[in-house]
């Protein structure tokens, strides 16, 4: 756990935005991950593993918030405001921007930009820990990076 | 307005933050919940087993019981039909307990006939002699009644 708390942590920080739910996020990954380390297979990475469980456990965070919004948008909204709200102090308005950027992003779109660019997984790895193509994958980060730059220079 | 928009200006840097020594005590935080969780796994277990055994106890008591009352009840009642058996076979005409002694394909016993000659014989008695040949003539073309003599 000394080993990936860290980056763990972040990855799922930037999905759910909020330290607090961040945590619970991650102390429930690393609870799956002792309740079910018989069932992990040799044949992928442990952090390939620990990232598949990190990111179903997000989003399962997220889609039980989802159920009091009526759409992924408001979902999107909420985190912006989350964000806003947590990151006040620090003030680098830039990088709020980017992460208002991120955060307006289709959920896969989000979630291959973050592991790509943020964590710099490879396109196979992150095709595991997704349970996506290669091209798929590919062409979402495209996409992501298109929009986030749109977004930066329109906002 | 920046028109060309450079991922390197960002970088990796996020805004977020976390609280200090936050690391340093998630671990152990994360082992003492996922104690708490295995202990009240535990606790749900034990309740469950114990509840299981007991209704289990329960179950077995109420088995025993029946089973019990059931073999009185049925010692009583072999009392009541043998009581009865005896009582009917006793009461019983003989011509019933023959019944079962033969019986043939066509379910027509022969015994049947033995039982119910005297009234045969009373019927050919007020029978005329032509007409008891016909009779004999009748009964010898006739499929069912050679079949059961047979």
């Amino acid at each position: 756990m000394n080993k990936y708390k860290e980056k763990i942590y972040w990855h799922i920080r930037r999905i759910v935005v909020s330290h607090q739910d961040a945590q619970d996020v991650l102390q429930e990954t690393f609870i799956n991950v002792y309740r079910h380390i018989e069932k992990f297979e040799e044949k992928s990475k442990i952090y390939t593993w620990l990232y598949r469980i990190a990111t179903n456990e997000s989003i399962r965070h997220l889609n039980s918030k989802k159920i009091d919004a009526t759409s992924y948008e408001e979902v999107s909204q909420t985190l912006v405001n989350s964000l806003k709200e947590t990151s006040v102090e620090d003030g680098d308005s830039i990088l709020v921007k980017f992460q208002e950027a991120l955060l307006t992003l289709p959920e896969k779109q989000k979630l291959v930009f973050n592991l790509r660019y943020y964590d710099e997984l490879s396109y196979e790895h992150i095709s595991k820990v997704l349970d996506s193509s290669v091209n798929a994958l590919k062409t979402n980060y495209h996409l992501a990076s298109e929009k986030v730059k749109k977004y930066m220079i329109n906002n | 307005m920046n028109k060309d928009f450079d991922f390197k200006n960002i970088g990796k840097e996020t805004p977020y933050s976390t609280p200090e020594g936050f690391f340093d005590q998630i671990t152990q935080q994360t082992l003492n919940e996922a104690k708490r969780r295995e202990q009240r796994i535990f606790s749900i277990r034990k309740r469950y087993w114990f509840a299981a055994a007991s209704l289990t106890g329960v179950a077995a008591l109420i088995v025993f019981g029946l089973f019990t009352n059931l073999d009185k009840s049925l010692f009583n009642k072999n009392i009541n039909t043998d009581t009865l058996f005896s009582m009917s076979v006793v009461t019983q005409p003989l011509s019933a307990k023959t019944d079962s002694s033969v019986s043939t394909e066509s379910g027509v016993t022969k015994d049947a006939f033995k039982g119910d000659k005297n009234e045969i014989d009373k019927l050919l008695s007020t029978m005329s002699d032509d007409e008891i040949k016909l009779l004999a003539d009748m009964s010898s073309n006739d499929v069912f009644f050679n079949q059961v003599q047979q």
